[in-house]
């Protein structure tokens, strides 16, 4: 499962961070299993002295032809097309337009990727 | 907030050996050569080919493949050749159009290179879109070891763009050691002053020959090998002298 690769970079970025409390933000489109995830990564992190928290961050999505803006719960995507999407969020431009105006063209503002925030440094 | 990708990518390719494909135009035979170069190679090492172009992907053409990755701890790519591995945005794209912006551009790059499970694939050649695109850019920001082995083809238009790519290559402190130029028009270069000016610049320059009929190879690539014509020499040098001892 690429939520082990995933759980890898988080652990070589809290290494890198000298930190000792962190919170892991996880965007919704990403479509991780946050539990394998989670247990990877404390998993990786085991013996050191890192006070974990994680939180979801649900995925929206801002239309660049007529801005309107619109959230990945609301769209209608089949089985294939949300794998497709786990493994490479920007390929959703291929199954989702704007519900406004059709366009493809369209920014996921939040939602995406796995990021580390709130680190207190030891 | 920190991408966690930024050190994901560090690690993933800290014992790589990586040599960028790069060419300031079009059509000069980029991924053309990333496939001639992984073909030779292929018989030393294994060898990691990454498609860069995620707007324009054709490496999966080229190799006649279906194939897509498997997932286990990662994604792990498919052998397109014995020893060849490719590495596609058309994995999730399958054929459709995807037309990306150029934040999307590098996340795409960080999310594709974390998560593929390289295992013991040494040898990774990029090959990229033309001109000074955003893989290239992410290319100096993320992989500063990486190597950048440059295409022309043997048109004045082509040296004179290639030039200024240079020039920023050179300014990066980048390492360009091989210029590849592709035999695509009927021009004598030595006619041409540009040429010399660029040429200067490498360790070695490559003619890749016209080769009749190369995309009716793509199903049978191994029958290249039966062509009278010494760029596989050529190419089997370029291993010897500047990648052996790296990746072996």
């Amino acid at each position: 499962m690429h939520e082990f690769s995933l759980a890898r970079a988080a652990k070589e970025t809290i290494l890198s961070l000298n930190c000792n409390r962190i919170i892991v933000y996880i965007g919704q489109i990403q479509q991780i299993d946050i539990d394998l995830f989670k247990n990877a990564l404390l998993s990786e992190l085991n013996g050191m002295d890192v006070n974990v928290s994680f939180q979801e961050v649900k995925a929206k999505f801002k239309c660049n032809v007529c801005a309107n803006e619109f959230y990945y719960d609301e769209i209608d995507l089949s089985e294939e097309e949300k794998e497709d999407i786990h493994f490479l969020p920007e390929s959703i431009h291929i199954f989702v337009k704007c519900p406004k105006c059709f366009s493809n063209d369209f920014k996921i503002v939040e939602g995406r990727g796995v990021f580390i925030e709130k680190c207190e440094t030891k | 907030m920190i991408d966690i990708r930024v050190e994901g990518i560090k690690k993933n390719l800290e014992n790589k050996k990586i040599i960028v494909i790069c060419g300031s135009k079009g059509g000069v035979g980029k991924s053309t050569l990333t496939f001639l170069l992984s073909l030779v190679f292929s018989r030393f090492v294994k060898v990691g080919v990454c498609d860069l172009d995620f707007t324009g992907s054709s490496l999966h053409i080229i190799f006649n493949s279906t194939s897509t990755f498997k997932e286990e701890d990662g994604i792990v790519l498919p052998e397109v050749l014995k020893n060849v591995f490719l590495l596609s945005v058309n994995f999730f794209s399958k054929d459709n159009p995807l037309a990306l912006r150029g934040e999307e551009i590098t996340d795409v790059f960080l999310e594709l290179l974390t998560i593929t499970n390289w295992k013991d694939i040494n040898l990774l050649l990029f090959d990229t879109p033309p001109t000074l695109t955003d893989p290239i850019l992410d290319i100096f920001r993320f992989l500063p070891k990486a190597e950048f082995w440059v295409v022309s083809s043997n048109s004045i238009l082509s040296f004179h763009t290639t030039l200024k790519f240079v020039k920023l290559l050179k300014e990066m402190k980048k390492e360009i050691p091989i210029l590849f130029v592709n035999r695509i028009f009927e021009n004598d270069v030595k006619e041409m002053d540009v040429y010399e000016e660029l040429a200067k610049n490498f360790e070695k320059v490559v003619f890749v020959p016209f080769i009749k009929d190369l995309e009716s190879f793509y199903i049978d690539p191994y029958k290249l090998f039966d062509l009278e014509i010494t760029l596989f020499n050529e190419l089997q040098y370029l291993f010897t002298q500047f990648l052996r001892k790296e990746v072996s």
